[in-house]
């Protein structure tokens, strides 16, 4: 059970950061589907610097940097230009895909490629520093968005930004800090997933996991806890299908066990999606008078 | 003007993602060109591309025009191509096999998208979310169908059996493989600009596309027009995946498609949702697919042209800012 439970912990660190950045970024109004590509830059990032330098977690900084600068695009053109949301986060992952592939294909990965230090456990068991930074920031998430000013700022800012705009906020330039704030945590993601579930870096590696993410927000109920609760539950799944597939006793063909993750994400929603309501002004520009 | 500046803009920004890849901006472009329009063949390759690009994006850009952000073309695709393949392969009398593998492909196509429709219509599920997971459910249900229930009756490779000769498109250009799939695309475009233009179902579209509470205050009924929206952007992408196996593979394999249901985002938006410009941007990007063949000698990976769509977009986002602004 508890080796169980600790690989879940660390296959749920990816999908968990991801999901709590994009929270605060949701619940300004914004939505951002290229979190998939933001994890893919963190991915590339973190593998290529510690391999130059020997230092994991200089891959990591470097990785919410990159990150941070993709997110950094996205905001210029959803907010900045008041660019279709859907349409610019969708041009994020293109640019993500391709930049990661030429980019990965050209800067041929030289030397050892460092891994995060394992805290504790070992083996499939082993949690690393960016797991536990997650599971901290959790409970700091909440705190923050449902007991700080901020929050309250952030809150209004999707539901009602003409009334935080009357209170004086600039409603544009804390959506714009929410993106960058999301982008560094996927940077972090990515970062756990290739130097820390992983050592390497493959195209697509991230599989999807930025868009399961998205989900996890829909089933967390836009906040923290949920968040952690949903993405818990995912990478239990996830686990679960792993083992099962590693024992081999249950004689399921491969691609089915491949397309669960998905399946349940779908299922979820369906049963989840009537009953929750997303932040009313969800993707939609704010023009500060 | 304002579009001159963004394509040069565009272009610098390319060329810097490829000089800093170490390689030759006008290298690329130059293999590109020659990948794309090099000889009769390669010229025969872009409109082969171009045919499933057209299909895609047309399904892309009804949807978006109803303000339905359906991003599951690609599942949509590979669900046509399973189901072409299924029905093209069935031991039924010769002269209905074609147009049945094609109907059966668009009723795929269809059949995914619709999943969406109802996930949204009667579950509230976004469907940028819906569609973007079932592009991944297809994917697996390609590769477990070429391994499993689809697979080749000497159960050797991870493949379907192939179609047979009387079931396959027939070829349009001598000496080439550009098949008749192409003019059905051609066909497509200008049927669906008339649907779009010309009839009270496009009418209908345009205006929940404009905004579902007025068109809902003008009587239009939402619900339906989202789930026809979706069926028939569904069965759009459905029917490229069809022609992709009547016309060139003959049989489904695992991974099918090269992304031309992400593309088709790119060839809807360039073409500004419009469906007869949507054929000048699908052979653009048509051009791009069959250049990328040639990009690799020029010391850059093919996946630059992924680099190129998300430039086109920045592009596109620009211009249309510019415009706005301009007003």
């Amino acid at each position: 059970m508890i080796p169980f439970l600790l690989q879940t912990l660390t296959f749920a660190t990816p999908v968990l950061l991801a999901a709590l950045g994009a929270v605060f970024a949701e619940r300004a109004g914004v939505v951002n589907i290229g979190l998939e590509g933001l994890l893919l830059v963190g991915a590339l990032v973190a593998v290529l610097v510690s391999a130059a330098t020997g230092q994991p977690y200089l891959g990591v900084l470097a990785a919410v940097v990159a990150a941070v600068a993709m997110a950094g695009i996205f905001a210029v053109f959803a907010i900045g230009l008041k660019r279709d949301q859907v349409i610019v986060g969708t041009t994020i992952n293109f640019l993500a895909l391709g930049a990661t592939g030429v980019f990965y294909r050209a800067l041929k990965i030289s030397g050892e490629v460092r891994t995060l230090p394992v805290l504790f456990g070992d083996g499939s068991t082993a949690i690393n520093a960016i797991t536990l930074l997650g599971l901290f920031l959790i409970p700091v998430g909440q705190w923050l968005l449902y007991r700080t000013r901020l929050g309250v700022m952030v809150r209004s800012a999707g539901e009602k930004p003409e009334a935080v705009a009357a209170a004086g906020v600039f409603v544009n330039r804390l959506r714009t800090l929410t993106i960058l704030v999301s982008g560094a945590l996927c940077g972090m993601g990515g970062a756990s997933l290739s130097i820390g579930i992983a050592n390497t870096f493959t195209e697509e590696m991230t599989g999807g996991r930025g868009f399961i993410a998205l989900a996890v927000i829909v089933f967390g109920r836009w906040n923290p806890l949920g968040v952690l609760s949903a993405a818990l539950l995912f990478a239990a799944a996830d686990v679960w299908q792993t083992r099962l597939q590693a024992q081999g006793t249950l004689h399921i063909p491969y691609p089915i066990f491949l397309a669960l993750p998905y399946v349940l994400t779908l299922l979820a929603l369906a049963i989840r999606g009537a009953k929750v309501k997303p932040p009313a002004h969800l993707g939609e520009p704010f023009e500060q008078g | 003007m304002k579009l001159i500046a963004c394509i040069l803009g565009g272009l610098l920004l390319l060329a810097a993602v490829i000089l800093a890849a170490n390689a030759s901006p006008f290298a690329v472009a130059a293999a590109l060109v020659r990948g794309a329009f090099g000889s009769k063949d390669s010229i025969a390759n872009t409109l082969i591309q171009t045919t499933p690009l057209l299909l895609t994006g047309l399904g892309v850009g009804l949807a978006f025009k109803g303000k339905l952000f359906n991003i599951g073309a690609e599942g949509q695709f590979l669900l046509g191509a399973v189901f072409a393949i299924w029905a093209g392969t069935q031991k039924l009398p010769t002269p209905v096999l074609l147009p049945l593998a094609l109907l059966a492909g668009a009723l795929g196509g269809a059949l995914w998208a619709g999943l969406a429709a109802a996930l949204k219509l009667w579950r509230g599920v976004q469907e940028v979310l819906s569609t973007l997971l079932l592009n991944f459910v297809a994917i697996q249900l390609v590769a477990w169908m070429v391994r499993g229930p689809l697979q080749e009756a000497v159960k050797q490779y991870p493949q379907s059996d192939k179609l047979a000769v009387s079931s396959r498109l027939a070829f349009l250009w001598q000496g080439t493989q550009l098949h008749q799939g192409f003019l059905v695309a051609l066909f497509l475009a200008v049927i669906i600009w008339v649907y779009l233009s010309k009839t009270a179902a496009g009418f209908a579209l345009r205006t929940v596309g404009a905004g579902a509470e007025a068109a809902e205050a003008a009587g239009i009924s939402v619900a339906k027009t989202t789930w026809g929206t979706f069926l028939l952007s569904g069965a759009l992408s459905g029917l490229a995946g069809a022609i992709q196996i009547c016309g060139v593979t003959y049989f489904l394999a695992d991974p099918y498609s090269k992304g031309y249901g992400y593309t088709a985002i790119a060839v809807a938006l360039l073409a500004n949702l419009s469906p007869l410009w949507t054929i000048l941007t699908a052979l653009f990007f048509g051009a791009l697919t069959a250049g990328a063949t040639e990009v690799q000698s020029a010391g850059v990976s093919s996946v630059v042209i992924q680099v190129l769509q998300a430039v086109t977009l920045l592009t596109v986002l620009t211009y249309g800012w510019l415009r706005e602004r301009g007003k």
